[in-house]
């Protein structure tokens, strides 16, 4: 793939903070209050006044968040040019990082803050709420109802034909909570052996309750601007190098609706993959950490595969190996993943690239990492970027 | 016969309802392209493999193969908490059209991809409008 798609903010915008509540099962405080808190301390991680923040994009489902208006009219903002609210899920937060940047290159805005805030355990959780439309009229009355079990459809496929087995999901899990022991955000910090593994309740048979996301209540805000700005401001930059959202044909009427997509094993990664890695200008056997979405287990394998950071049905054997655990030489999802640091959507896992470039993932940082790629969405369609650490201004 | 269960989703528009009417008497509609001939089960008003608006209505004879399945351990709802565990295939019918369906009378252990499929439409209260059994050999 040539640079002829190459998107305009590529090399010239870039994430400047962030800003985190702690994740809670029952946070006991509004939504807006959580999105406020993580919006402010973003523009203040940055190195920001409030007055200097003149956008705001965020996203929703099923209606389980404030407005990016109102959060903007709580945070007193002066003059905002750029207020936005899309009705998406996991999907959406590379995407929107993507908008936010698009924005601030196209001098829409100067600087842009993209959040997700949801009491998505005590409140309206995400996995379970029945959703309106034609779609959902097309998978409830069978008592297929919720994401895990629609993810665990394509699970099972996937595991058929890469020849793979349940181990290869408790691989995943596995390797992912040896990263959370070392992150005090974390909800599941104990270690897990794949024997333990084996022992969690099935849900929805492949998959068991270690192969499922944490829901956590909380918020998590980034802030995107200029690469020039950023180099003025109080952490190294993190260059947005590569960016792409795209789904394929036949993408369906929502993200639960596979029943137009013609390949269960492939997801959207495999759809974007050339464009993203075209547009960075490294392949993906040059990147130096993965945050991948993993509302499940099997996200991970779909995309380790998708964007070509493994062959075809040799991700799990990669995880295996110890690769993408601390120490590997491919680290992925170093805060433990949505499954045990909690699921703030995928907007953490946009934070937890900040966090480890810009070297304050605290033990977990990986020493030397330049570069990441990041991945947001799990079925047919969904977005990824490309980070590369940068250094300030001297 | 009008369509039975409380848990379909009616009202949304005049042609999802024409399907689970038509489920409600036996039979699986589906829409073929007039132009690229492809079969699909979703009540779109233009083909999703060529974009074209010349469709017909078909129906499917019944017969498929397992692409897929899952085994609900767990339900959220209290109505579906009482069948777990309970089966959901993705099945891929003849003509080539793709629905999510519940599977019975085979043990989810004896389950495979390409296992050979029939529709059956219990038209009972509380029982999903479309269930697959194994098809019988002849």
């Amino acid at each position: 793939m040539t640079d002829t798609r190459r998107l305009g903010f590529l090399g010239t915008t870039a994430l400047a903070g962030v800003g985190m509540t702690e994740l809670t099962k029952r946070s006991g405080r509004s939504v807006m209050s959580q999105a406020v808190e993580a919006c402010r301390t973003a523009a203040e991680d940055a190195g920001l006044d409030l007055h200097d923040i003149d956008g705001i994009i965020s996203f929703s489902f099923n209606n389980d968040s404030v407005s990016s208006q109102g959060v903007a009219t709580a945070l007193g903002l002066p003059r905002p040019r750029y207020l936005s609210d899309v009705s998406l899920g996991g999907q959406a937060p590379s995407f929107l990082v993507m908008q936010a940047a698009a924005a601030v290159s196209t001098g829409m805005a100067r600087n842009v803050l993209v959040f997700r805030a949801l009491n998505g355990r005590s409140g309206q959780r995400v996995g379970s709420t029945r959703a309106a439309g034609l779609g959902p009229a097309f998978r409830y009355p069978y008592g297929f109802t919720a994401y895990p079990q629609f993810i665990a459809m394509w699970a099972r496929r996937f595991l058929i034909e890469t020849g793979g087995s349940e181990l290869d999901l408790g691989a995943v899990a596995v390797a992912q909570r040896r990263w959370a022991v070392d992150n005090e955000r974390a909800i599941r910090r104990s270690p897990l052996t794949i024997e333990q593994y084996l022992e969690s309740p099935m849900i929805a048979d492949p998959f068991r309750a270690a192969d499922c996301t944490t829901e956590a209540d909380g918020a998590c805000a980034v802030l995107v601007t200029s690469a020039e700005q950023a180099r003025d401001l109080r952490h190294d930059p993190v260059i947005i190098e590569g960016a792409a959202y795209g789904t394929g044909k036949r993408s369906g009427l929502d993200a639960g609706d596979a029943l137009l997509w013609p390949d269960m094993t492939r997801n959207y990664t495999h759809d974007i993959a050339d464009e993203l890695w075209g547009g960075a200008g490294i392949g993906p056997h040059e990147v130096d950490m993965a945050q991948l979405y993993d509302c499940f287990s099997s996200s991970v394998l779909l995309a380790m595969e998708g964007l070509g950071l493994a062959e075809r049905g040799e991700a799990a054997a990669m995880i295996r190996a110890g690769d993408t655990s601390p120490g590997g030489r491919l680290p992925v999802n170093t805060n433990g993943g949505l499954l045990a640091e909690g699921y703030l959507h995928g907007m953490n896992t946009v934070a937890e690239a900040v966090f480890q470039l810009q070297g304050r993932a605290g033990t977990r940082t990986v020493a030397g990492a330049e570069t990441c790629v990041v991945t947001s969405g799990a079925l047919t369609d969904g977005s990824a970027l490309v980070l590369r650490r940068d250094r300030r201004a001297a | 016969m009008t369509v039975m269960t409380d848990a379909l989703i009616t009202g949304l528009d005049p042609e999802n309802d024409h399907f689970w009417e038509v489920v409600g008497t036996g039979s699986i509609p589906l829409r073929r392209c007039r132009t690229c001939g492809t079969h699909f089960a979703l009540p779109l008003p233009s083909c999703p493999e060529c974009g074209a608006a010349g469709l017909d209505e078909v129906i499917a004879a019944g017969g498929g193969e397992l692409y897929s399945w899952v085994v609900v351990h767990y339900a959220w709802d209290a109505d579906l908490a009482a069948q777990v565990p309970y089966v959901v295939g993705a099945i891929e019918l003849d003509e080539g059209a793709r629905l999510f369906a519940r599977v019975e009378q085979v043990e989810p252990s004896a389950l495979v991809a390409g296992l050979r499929l029939m529709a059956t439409f219990p038209g009972e209260a509380g029982r999903p409008p479309i269930v697959f059994v194994p098809e019988v050999q002849s």
